[in-house]
């Protein structure tokens, strides 16, 4: 058995555990070097990973083992009174910070005033992270020519605040490209924390794909974290962007979002290319006019 | 615009940066005064390691060098007016990188020490840096009692002298000494080119010996001056930092390109050049080395990082080849399986590897060269160097050595200011 220390614990991960019984509490559904995707009997994901990034959803661990050497798929994942055995890998949940992702609180400045202060900020991020993109390979290159069409259609909308329409383009990028969490996943998910935070703020209606749909066209984890992030739980990096525009602040808003590029093979990236996409969708919508934000001819391809 | 779209002028740029950089071919031409021979270099100006920075932000180590600098050079009777001096504003400050030189740890050179001067035989660039003084209580570390600055008097009247005599025996024969082959067979020998000079300390004595011994300069002087290079297994040192210099310069002002042609530190801040951003200083807080300490310190006594000798790793070796160097741990700390962990983590932010430069265990690959800012940004991972460390107060000295891994914030601005200033 290998034993390694938590160090934070997610808030909605101690929720789950907090709610389970000692025993087995669910399964192994994928394993990587650096992170394990657990199933709970319950249904909810849990995100065991060595990575620096915190998440309402994760536990982080102190340690350099690959977990594919100590754990396998589908065996059991034990509850104790103070671990969680995955296969031979235990890990002590004792003296771990919990993370809770702070509220969408009001910041006092109206949206359009915060996006306002971003005009500048934004598209020089956009064009920071689209040098980033260098990956040509062939199979995300017809990944991001749907997602370049999507785009343009969510552009070409006449009322950009169309929750039904948005949903209907964004759903055809579930699944799409290559990847254990998809290039048109990681699209969405970029998207929708942005949408979805900027809807409420307005009272406007929110975009959620039920995991039902989901399950038709991508894996359940991917499935799950789209899940998450339509419901505004998110990485800390996301939330620091999130959080940054809400609050007008474009350097907090870059240094956040140029966190996001290491996450994954071009998760990050993906990912932080559904956030500007959002942005200009709602900036427009707002008459904001974000400088330089050309989604279309930045990404590769 | 060539008509080509922003990736394809990057890569363009990168490759062609990367191969000046690997190309450079330093040689060892000539060693005087800094005020003769360093353009740039006169009376009252003291250049440095690292990014810019003025007096009151100065570290310990960099405050106890400049003190023992103006000592050295006669402006102050003592500490107490070297320092008033300094605080003054008397004394003009600036970095060593603009005067192409470099100079390890606090890395002050004032105008009356003398420099090393080698000259880019492919691309013509001459760069410059200072002899090694030995490890322990020297002025780069920040000391300056008596015992220092009598050392570098020496260096100055005796090893500079033996040098220069060496130097122009050599130069009856051939244009300088090569020194990319001493380095490449030092990585062969055991060296990592930052942290362990053994094999290339050797290596030069056996190339210019025979040099020295045609000089007609005393035996005395000549048995003293061999002895201490001798002794000193950072003798190459400066040498190596020079020829890094220059692989380095050769590489910077490619318009489009990003790769790293400068990193870093001055003890408080940590800096770099990105190659077609020109001279622009990108900085954050220079972190404390992880290390293996000397006996009776530990890391509440280290300064910051500090020193021009990352100029090593910039053109791809130090730190970054440090699988080729098992016996490096021993002095930085850490283990075989991390030098080696460590070379290959490099591989990941560099563009290449490099051509002359390879590495044994590794069944001979190059050795990662080559920091692309994009890499970096792209996967978290950030340089990590091997490094001395300084004690955090002036006068005293080094305190032991270790392993450092740079911060990303600078690396994020660079490349804002790459999207801001190229577009795509």
């Amino acid at each position: 058995m290998i034993s390694v220390k938590a160090k934070y614990i997610g808030l909605n991960v101690k929720e789950i555990l907090d709610e389970e019984e000692t025993g087995v509490i669910g399964k192994p559904v994928n394993i990587f070097k650096n992170t394990i995707y657990i199933k709970t009997s319950g249904n909810n994901l849990i995100v065991v990973t060595r990575k620096n990034v915190r998440a309402p959803i994760n536990i982080n661990i102190m340690g350099r083992e690959d977990f594919r050497l100590c754990v396998k798929p589908f065996k059991d994942t034990r509850l104790m009174d103070n671990s969680l055995e995955i296969g031979n890998l235990e890990i002590d949940l004792r003296n771990a910070d919990i993370y809770r992702q702070s509220l969408l609180g009001d910041t006092g400045l109206h949206l359009k005033s915060a996006l306002f202060k971003m005009r500048r900020q934004v598209g020089l991020a956009l064009k920071t992270v689209s040098i980033l993109m260098y990956n040509e390979d062939s199979a995300w290159l017809m990944a991001y020519k749907e997602i370049r069409k999507a785009a343009e259609e969510m552009f070409n909308l006449e009322e950009k605040f169309n929750p039904v329409e948005v949903k209907e383009i964004l759903g055809n990028l579930v699944g799409l490209g290559p990847g254990f969490t998809p290039t048109g996943d990681d699209f969405i998910r970029g998207f929708l924390i942005i949408y979805n935070a900027l809807s409420r703020k307005t009272g406007g209606d929110v975009v959620t794909f039920n995991e039902d749909f989901l399950l038709t066209r991508t894996n359940w984890a991917s499935a799950k974290l789209i899940i998450h992030e339509q419901n505004l739980s998110t990485d800390e990096f996301t939330w620091g962007a999130v959080s940054s525009l809400l609050q007008g602040n474009p350097e907090g808003f870059f240094q956040w979002i140029l966190n996001l590029p290491p996450i994954g093979y071009t998760s990050g990236l993906d990912k932080s290319m559904g956030v500007f996409t959002a942005i200009k969708l709602i900036s427009s919508r707002l008459n904001v006019k974000i400088r330089d934000l050309d989604i279309l001819n930045n990404l590769p391809g | 615009m060539t008509g080509l779209s922003i990736k394809e002028e990057i890569e363009k740029a990168n490759k062609e940066a990367v191969e000046r950089m690997m190309e450079s071919d330093p040689l060892w031409v000539d060693i005087g005064l800094a005020k003769k021979v360093m353009p740039g270099a006169k009376d009252y100006k003291l250049t440095h390691a690292g990014p810019p920075i003025e007096w009151g932000r100065m570290s310990g180590p960099l405050r106890g060098a400049v003190i023992g600098a103006a000592l050295y050079e006669g402006w102050a009777e003592n500490p107490v007016e070297a320092e008033k001096l300094a605080k003054s504003g008397e004394i003009e400050f600036e970095p060593n990188h603009h005067y192409n030189a470099v100079g390890p740890m606090a890395g002050v050179i004032s105008p009356s020490m003398p420099v090393i001067v080698l000259k880019d035989r492919k691309y013509g660039n001459k760069t410059f840096s200072l002899l090694n003084e030995g490890i322990g209580k020297v002025l780069r570390y920040g000391a300056y009692d008596k015992e220092v600055l009598d050392r570098l008097k020496w260096i100055r009247d005796t090893l500079g002298e033996v040098l220069s005599a060496t130097i122009k025996e050599v130069k009856k024969e051939k244009e300088g000494v090569e020194l990319k082959p001493i380095m490449s067979q030092a990585l062969h020998m055991g060296d990592e080119c930052h942290n362990r000079h053994v094999a290339a300390t050797s290596l030069f004595l056996r190339e210019i010996t025979p040099y020295m011994m045609q000089t007609g300069i005393s035996k005395g002087s000549l048995v003293e001056a061999y002895n201490f290079m001798n002794k000193n297994n950072f003798t190459f040192l400066g040498f190596a930092m020079a020829a890094a210099k220059a692989m380095a310069l050769a590489a910077h002002n490619i318009k489009y390109s990003t790769i790293a042609t400068v990193m870093t530190r001055n003890g408080t801040d940590i800096g770099i050049w990105v190659s077609s951003l020109g001279n622009q200083w990108f900085t954050a807080p220079a972190p404390v080395p992880k290390g293996v300490w000397f006996p009776g310190y530990s890391e509440k006594d280290a300064n910051p990082d500090i020193g021009d000798s990352s100029i090593m790793e910039t053109a791809g070796i130090g730190g970054f080849a440090m699988a080729a160097s098992p016996a490096i741990v021993s002095w930085v700390g850490g283990s075989v399986s991390f030098a080696v962990e460590n070379t290959q983590r490099m591989y990941e932010i560099t563009y290449t590897k490099h051509k002359y430069f390879t590495i044994p265990y590794l069944n001979f690959q190059g050795s990662p060269t080559g920091v692309d800012i994009r890499k970096v940004v792209k996967t978290g991972i950030t340089p990590t160097i091997n490094t001395g460390i300084a004690h955090k107060e002036p006068g005293i000295g080094q305190v032991g050595a270790g392993i450092v891994t740079f911060p990303i914030e600078m690396f994020k601005e660079a490349l804002k200011v790459f999207a801001e200033r190229h577009g795509v």
